[in-house]
């Protein structure tokens, strides 16, 4: 068993010129990820899902989010709820399969009935055979627990450890910064949802999404109209890192169809977009017609299941009209995201050399990647001090 | 319970049809009310009810009614106790 101790964490808690990143037992070794299942990602505001998963009122989805069983609704009035999915009494698994709950949420074992809201409805018998109250059982004290929850671009955050500032606060700066994409957003459909499954540590695929220096090698593809200097660095220190490109070049079908664009952008974005890691674990990209959101699931230590949903600026660009340049575009972000897994997969192996320190970044090119390096450090390093 | 009823149930459960299984309920707590079985009605009853919360019938709020009439269930939300 590695110890988890300040000096592992001090090399990466420097400036970006002399700091090592993360050493090798914070992507090889369970203890760390145990670790950083609590510090990094209960401690703040983790990706679990999309509201597009739970689209109609009724709708209901069980989520395992590192071990954690937990239970998206949407209740009668449109509304969002993150609840844990155990029940009250014998804490049994309340929804084992996403569906539709026509009226309350049933438990099967001793079927004590909750409201879409989580309030404690019925619990039956609960005082002998046709007895269904009982003085020592106290309805408004049972309801499910509540997880925190909110809902940026679709993605829904919760905070487990409930103790997290609130996001709109955490994220004060990015909500800012793209304040300009708070518009209604809409999915596209069964062609724009696509999950790739990597043999990976989760940091590494954050780690490769924040910086645009692999771009030139990794997707050659995008040379020809986005070099490396049409980039730049996004650096929000403690809340988000990533790049941003000047070259967007939006996708025409083979027609002229383009989707439409949000309304009121300001004109820089007609040739830029941005993408954003949103510390722990959420990846966003924004153009000025379509947005992306990546919710990166760690299964294991070194496995990971990255969910990309692609959402549009209008209810048409969601229809027939549109279904073959969605599907170009979806085509075209996942063969991006392809050519990735080779390089978050090799650095995981490249983690199992007993020799490498973590390794060095470039001042000029790796500040986003080294910003998470010293976010993650930072988050470990409080959790072991609210440890002592 | 009849032979019938009870047959009617089992299938009623193994389809997971629950609209069904909230009528055969109240069926077998009326029947068991009739050979005054208060006990056993108040069983039945408590299960139709149950199945109309599940799947949001409006049976449930009169069902939780007479639960509550005899003392057996919170009062239903907006009726007078």
């Amino acid at each position: 068993m590695q110890e988890l101790n300040h000096d592992d964490l001090d090399a990466v808690l420097t400036d970006v010129s002399t700091a090592r990143g993360l050493p090798n037992a914070h992507y090889i070794s369970q203890d760390r990820f145990e670790a950083e299942r609590q510090s990094v990602l209960f401690n703040n505001w983790s990706g679990v899902g999309f509201g597009k998963d739970v689209p109609e009122p009724g709708d209901a989805k069980p989520i395992d989010f590192l071990g954690i069983p937990l239970l998206l609704i949407r209740d009668r009035d449109g509304e969002i709820g993150v609840f844990q999915n155990t029940c009250r009494h014998r804490g049994m698994i309340l929804i084992d399969a996403p569906r539709k709950i026509e009226g309350a949420l049933r438990c099967p074992y001793h079927s004590w009935c909750y409201s879409l809201k989580g309030a404690l409805k019925a619990t039956p018998h609960v005082g002998g055979p046709g007895q269904n109250t009982h003085a020592a059982v106290r309805k408004s004290e049972l309801g499910l627990i509540r997880v925190r929850h909110y809902i940026f671009q679709d993605v829904v955050f919760v905070n487990i450890s409930g103790e997290a500032p609130e996001f709109e606060k955490v994220h004060a700066n990015l909500m800012q910064r793209w304040a300009e994409f708070s518009q209604p957003i809409y999915h596209g459909g069964a062609e724009s949802s696509f999950k790739l499954e990597v043999k990976t540590n989760w940091k590494l695929a954050v780690e490769n999404y924040c910086e645009s220096y692999h771009l030139p090698w990794i997707h050659p593809g995008l040379n020809s109209y986005s070099r490396l200097e049409d980039h730049y660095n996004i650096e929000q220190p403690g809340e988000y890192s990533g790049q941003g490109t000047e070259v967007y070049r939006q996708l025409t079908s083979g027609d002229g169809l383009v989707f439409p664009d949000f309304e009121g952008l300001d004109p820089k974005w007609d040739s830029a977009a941005e993408y954003i890691a949103v510390y722990p674990n959420v990846l966003l990209g924004a153009h000025r017609d379509h947005v992306f959101a990546i919710v990166l699931e760690p299964m294991a230590l070194d496995r990971t299941v990255e969910h990309v949903e692609l959402y549009y600026t209008k209810p048409e660009a969601t229809e027939a009209a549109y279904a073959n340049i969605r599907g170009e575009n979806a085509v075209l972000w996942k063969g991006v995201f392809e050519e990735d897994i080779f390089v978050v997969e090799g650095m995981q192996r490249g983690r199992h050399g007993v020799m490498f320190d973590g390794g060095r970044f470039s001042p000029a090119m790796d500040g986003p990647t080294h910003m998470f390096h010293h976010w993650v450090a930072f988050q470990l390093k409080q959790g072991m001090q609210e440890a002592l | 319970m009849t032979q019938d009823l009870d047959q009617a149930l089992r299938w009623a459960h193994a389809n997971k049809d629950f609209v069904r299984l909230i009528g055969l309920y109240e069926a077998a707590a009326v029947t068991a009310e009739e050979n005054n079985q208060a006990e056993a009605a108040a069983f039945y009853r408590t299960h139709a009810y149950v199945f109309a919360l599940q799947v949001g019938d409006l049976r449930g709020v009169t069902l939780q009614y007479k639960l509550y009439l005899q003392g057996r269930e919170d009062c239903p939300e907006g009726f007078t106790r």
